[in-house]
């Protein structure tokens, strides 16, 4: 007991003054936590003080005993809803004859061990005084409250601070901190309150640079340029984005032009999830997606009637819908009236730009107008992608109001996981938590490979660690392999589709579980001198065994392959149907006798069991995609010809051995007879999807007592994870499904990192059977 | 061909077919060792291995292959070749006829060159113990003024220089080698470089910066040793990097990169900055030359030791594959 607090209570019975520190962490900061505590204390007019340190929130509270009592019994329900304690410590302090609740400014010191705060799309509430003419900020673009507005891309440095994110630049205007500092209003505490008088403000200018217009004007010229079909760039939340008519064939294919992308889909923002429904076919899950704070682009069933450019989803029945991510967006969306393309201002595969200056003149010239504002982007992002697969929100690209995503798992040790080369994106313990990073797309050009550096060196800092180890990719040409290679700190290489598995065990929470592990990915590094990617791996946290493949078949000049599925059909119909058969279908394209000796050079042609690229020759056989005109193209064009109502499957055979495998070829052969007979090529493509899922539910009855968990890039695939989830639920089985951790190379650094801890924490270390 | 101790009369015959063949452009002698002429400069010595599948193929053979690989290394060494010395190891079988074909092969490259051959050693191995023939080549040539500095001197804002179209002598017998089939028939690009090299360091002087011949791996393989001895990024533009149509229709059939291809004839030359038009111009007016273009430049390092600005689109790391790429496409 303090011998002080006893003093108090025998000098006044009546009003025992106590006080209590509380140390939380988790997810409570950047989300209005410290005005809801204040509001709360100040209410039953209790002294204290909160503030974010870097070791969590630290509470303190003092005041007659039955008050803090009853404080502390009602304070969950006071908290935000998006609060989450993970730790909470409680201890009794001394009083220190306090007068007044405050939020203090914050210490920082040490590995950060509270949660960075992710972006968060404009509120309801904001939404409404912003379309409010009676309200003072009527029309104001930058409107955000404790609920809504910029925060990770608008953070400098922990903890979350006014002071430390890019607002620091803006004063405040007199009636702007009355609200800031009124325990009533809702605005308490929102860090990047602003109004017109004193906030961020928006401009245009011509493709030259040039400033025509300043504020509405802005937002009204911008509109109108839409209205012509013009292109505008924005900048936006995370980066510079391009807006267009997306009812317009005309505007989406300037827009194609510009950023050299002829034929990757293209999302649209809407007003309202009322103007979402008109677009598209959305069960519940969906709509709760689309319309949480994180905003991401929603893949979902399009309407064929919807009025929407054909150009942006191209033979896909599937449309990339959200809703406005800033007020911003919200005012340009009323002003049109009509949906707009929104995506990333830079040429395909390079990185979101988030300077002005990062936008070469090229881009610049090539929209009409760009509507600019003041407030800093801190840190580029891009819009996320998430699609509803089973019932479950399956994460595409992890990036805006999703990035950084804490993960269950943490070591002493800072360690980095560098990813793939392909939907980039590291993860990292820094000695407290660890999170997965924002995705940075394909490593392919010397700006994606800039800015992945630059950013794992921001993230460093904003997490404040330095790498003690350091985990990567097993493919020695990655970008990010390399890079592991050089930087001379010890370094351990996993295998890319036990990492897609180990992402899923961590996705589930089954690290400590024995899973047989089904990868059906592109192509990755295997350990016997082929490219796998159709897997089945008996895995523990520490260690897997390669129980199962598809059947090998040979990729006729290497990644020349990917970008031509036909050179892949050949090879299948060659191994199912001999190479006479493979010259017929030659006929249908050209001639396949150089490809078929190419095919039987290892040198010129790498054995692949990968079921992405099965996916590809079977969209060729069935489809005929001569060429892939982006990654995956041929899958998502198959997945999107599926008949729903054939009951049928091919059969795929699983041959014993060492190695069990699972051969497409008697599918191969159906798909050839299919073909002649002319059957549709929508029942085609669904028997192929049944085979396959019931070959993979065959395969996990011979583990029948381990649970299974999907990884890898082929399981976004919606069909195909939809059939799996019902034969599974036939059999009893258990099915671990993605989830917030993509199944694509865009989670394969979670995967490294949660092996990496694991061998350090020796958890686990049974072999595998 | 008979392999054994034994085999005197095979031996014999080799030797008679070596000696008679070679007779113009050598000085063999069956001595242990040949005498060398003294010599006023500093000399330069090289030796390389020629294994080659198949032993002729559209451009050349591994004979001519042999003297102008050995003559090359020393010419972009920045000495003129002078003396060969020729070794030969035989798998057992080997037509006689063909061992003629390729020795006639040697002494009308080394008689162009103006090599003469020294010393030599035959070995006959049996089946399966090489692959019909292997050769290996030594030369000895002049050092001339001012010798090249080498390419740990290259500095930022010197220009890259490629002799001609890349890629021509891995096509070449890559198509008879996989029966490809095509036509018209891609012919290597094998050849020799001195003079070239002897005309541009005479015009050019010590603004040439360094030669290399981009044998194995390519312009490639040339340029990632030259950024790692220099610590520059070596950029250069897919645009302006010759290509002849058949290379880059069989190419684009096998998925290589001609920049990852091997040359025979073609070589990579730094200059100083501002000096890489009149190089090119120089090379251009040389026989065999005329493809020569200036393909890109050194400068200060960044993340990356070589990129290539590809044409649409932004500068890409060169890659540096241990052995052919492997898709990285997930
Ligand atoms: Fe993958
Ligand atoms: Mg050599
Ligand atoms: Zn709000
Ligand atoms: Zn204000």
């Amino acid at each position: 007991m303090n011998p002080f607090m006893n003093r108090q209570a025998i000098s006044n019975p009546e009003a025992t003054q106590v006080a209590v520190q509380f140390l939380w962490n988790g997810r409570v900061q950047g989300i209005g936590l410290r005005p809801a505590v204040a509001c709360w204390a100040r209410e039953l007019g209790l002294a204290g003080s909160i503030c974010n340190t870097s070791a969590g929130v630290q509470l303190r509270v003092e005041g007659p005993a039955q008050l803090v009592a009853r404080f502390e019994e009602e304070l969950e329900s006071h908290l935000p809803t998006e609060a989450v304690l993970e730790t909470r410590e409680r201890q009794p302090i001394e009083c220190e004859a306090l007068r007044s609740f405050e939020i203090l400014e914050s210490d920082e010191d040490g590995p950060l061990r509270t949660e960075v705060p992710r972006d968060r799309a404009v509120c309801p509430a904001c939404l409404e005084e912003l379309t409010d003419p009676a309200d003072r900020r009527f029309q104001y673009p930058f409107i955000s409250c404790t609920d809504c507005g910029p925060r990770y891309s608008l953070i400098r440095s922990m903890p979350y601070e006014r002071r430390q994110t890019g607002m620091a630049e803006f004063g405040m205007c007199a009636e702007c901190a009355a609200e800031y500092e009124s325990a009533a209003d809702r605005r308490f505490h929102a860090q990047t309150i602003a109004c017109s008088e004193c906030g961020p403000r928006v401009w245009c200018t011509d493709s030259r640079g040039r400033e025509i217009v300043v504020d509405q004007a802005a937002i009204q010229a911008a509109a109108q340029a839409l209205k012509q079909g013009q292109i505008v760039g924005l900048r936006g939340l995370g980066g510079y984005q391009f807006l267009a008519d997306a009812r317009s064939d005309a505007a989406v294919q300037k827009l194609r032009e510009l950023k050299q992308r002829p034929a990757k889909p293209l999302a649209v923002m809407v007003s309202s999830l009322a103007e979402a429904r008109t677009l598209a076919i959305l069960n519940d899950t969906e709509e709760q997606e689309l319309c949480s704070p994180a905003a991401p682009i929603v893949l979902l069933r399009a309407r064929r009637d919807a009025g929407l450019s054909c150009d942006l989803n191209s033979g896909l029945q599937t449309v990339g819908v959200m809703l406005p991510t800033t007020p911003l967006h919200a005012l340009l969306l009323n002003a049109c009236e009509f949906p707009l393309v929104v995506t990333s201002a830079n040429r395909e595969g390079e990185p979101i730009a988030c300077q002005a200056d990062q936008i070469d003149a090229g881009l610049r010239a090539g929209a009409d107008l760009w509507l600019e504002h003041d407030r800093p982007i801190e840190r580029p992002i891009d819009d996320s992608v998430v699609r509803v697969m089973a019932g479950q929100s399956v994460t595409i690209r992890l990036a805006r109001g999703l990035a950084p995503l804490p993960l269950p798992i943490a070591f002493d040790e800072p360690l980095i996981a560098t990813g793939g080369q392909q939907k980039s994106a590291f993860a990292f313990c820094n000695g407290k938590q660890s999170v997965l990073g924002p995705h940075m797309g394909e490593l392919e050009c010397l700006p994606a490979c800039e800015r992945y550096l630059e950013q794992l060196q921001s993230l460093q800092s904003l997490y404040d660690f330095a790498p003690a180890g350091l985990v990567c990719d097993q493919h020695p040409d990655y970008f990010t392999t390399q890079w592991a290679e050089r930087v001379g700190i010890p370094l351990e290489k996993v295998q890319h589709h036990y990492a897609h598995i180990l992402a899923g065990m961590l996705e589930q929470g089954w690290l400590d579980r024995k899973v047989l592990g089904v990868a059906l990915d592109g192509t990755g590094w295997g350990t016997d001198q082929t490219i796998w990617g159709g897997e089945f791996l008996l895995s523990t946290a520490t260690e897997y065994e390669r129980v199962g493949r598809l059947r090998p078949f040979a990729l006729p000049g290497g990644e020349q392959a990917i970008r031509e599925p036909w050179r892949i059909a050949v090879m299948l119909v060659a191994q199912s149907l001999g190479e006479q058969a493979a010259l017929m279908l030659g006929t249908e394209v050209e001639p396949a006798e150089p490809l078929l000796r190419i095919g039987k050079s290892s040198r010129l042609s790498p054995l692949t069991s990968s079921a992405g690229r099965l996916f590809d020759g079977v969209a060729m056989l069935i489809l005929g995609c001569r060429h892939s005109g982006f990654e995956g193209q041929p899958a998502m064009l198959l997945e999107a010809t599926c008949d729903y109502s054939e009951t049928g499957a091919y059969e795929m055979p699983i041959h014993e051995g060492e190695l069990r495998e699972l051969d497409w070829r008697p599918a191969v052969t159906q798909i050839w007879e299919d073909r002649r007979r002319g059957v549709s090529p929508g029942r085609m493509a669904m028997r192929f999807h049944r085979g396959l899922a019931r070959a993979i539910a065959r395969f996990g009855s011979f583990y029948s007592q381990l649970p299974v968990v999907l990884g890898g890039g082929v399981f976004q695939n919606r069909c195909l994870v939809e059939l799996l989830a019902e034969e599974f639920a036939q059999s009893g089985q258990e099915l671990g499904l993605p989830g917030r951790i993509p199944p694509n190379d865009g989670g394969l650094a979670a995967g490294q990192l949660a092996l990496a801890i694991a061998r350090r924490e020796g958890r686990d270390t049974i072999r595998c059977v | 061909l008979a392999h054994g101790e034994g085999g005197r009369l095979s031996r014999k015959l080799i030797q008679e077919c070596i000696l008679k063949t070679l007779q113009p452009v050598s000085s063999l002698c069956l001595n242990d060792a040949a005498p060398l002429p003294r010599s006023e400069r500093p000399l330069a010595m090289t030796t390389d291995s020629y294994v080659i599948t198949p032993l002729f193929f559209p451009g050349g053979d591994i004979g001519s292959l042999a003297v102008y690989g050995t003559v090359n290394d020393l010419a972009v060494s920045g000495a003129r070749p002078l003396w060969l010395t020729l070794s030969l190891i035989i798998e057992e079988g080997l037509p006689l006829a063909v061992l003629e074909r390729i020795l006639e092969s040697v002494a009308q490259t080394a008689a162009e060159t103006g090599v003469q051959i020294m010393a030599g050693d035959t070995k006959v191995v049996p089946r399966g113990a090489a692959d019909g023939l292997f050769i290996n080549t030594a030369g000895v040539g002049e050092l001339m003024d001012p010798v090249p500095v080498g390419p740990d001197r290259i500095q930022a804002g010197d220009e890259l220089i490629v002799s001609g179209p890349v890629g021509q002598h891995g096509i070449a017998v890559m198509a008879v080698r996989e029966e490809l089939g095509v036509e018209p028939v891609p012919q290597s690009d094998s050849g020799s470089l001195f003079p070239a090299v002897e005309n541009l360091r005479h015009k050019l002087g010590a603004r040439v910066r360094c030669l290399r011949d981009a044998t194995r791996g390519g312009v490639s393989a040339v340029l990632h040793e030259w950024a790692a001895a220099s610590d520059m990024t070596l950029s250069i533009e897919e645009r302006l990097i010759p290509v002849t149509p058949e290379v880059r229709g069989i190419s684009e059939l096998l998925g290589l990169d001609p920049l990852h291809i091997a040359n025979e004839g073609t070589m990579l030359i730094a200059v100083e900055q501002g000096a890489g038009a009149e190089a090119v111009a120089e090379l251009q007016g040389l026989p065999g030359m005329s493809g020569a273009q200036k393909i890109g430049e050194a400068r200060e390092r960044g993340i990356a030791a070589v990129t290539v600005r590809r044409t649409l689109g932004a500068e890409q790391p060169l890659a540096d594959p241990l052995g052919s790429p492997l898709p990285r496409i997930c």
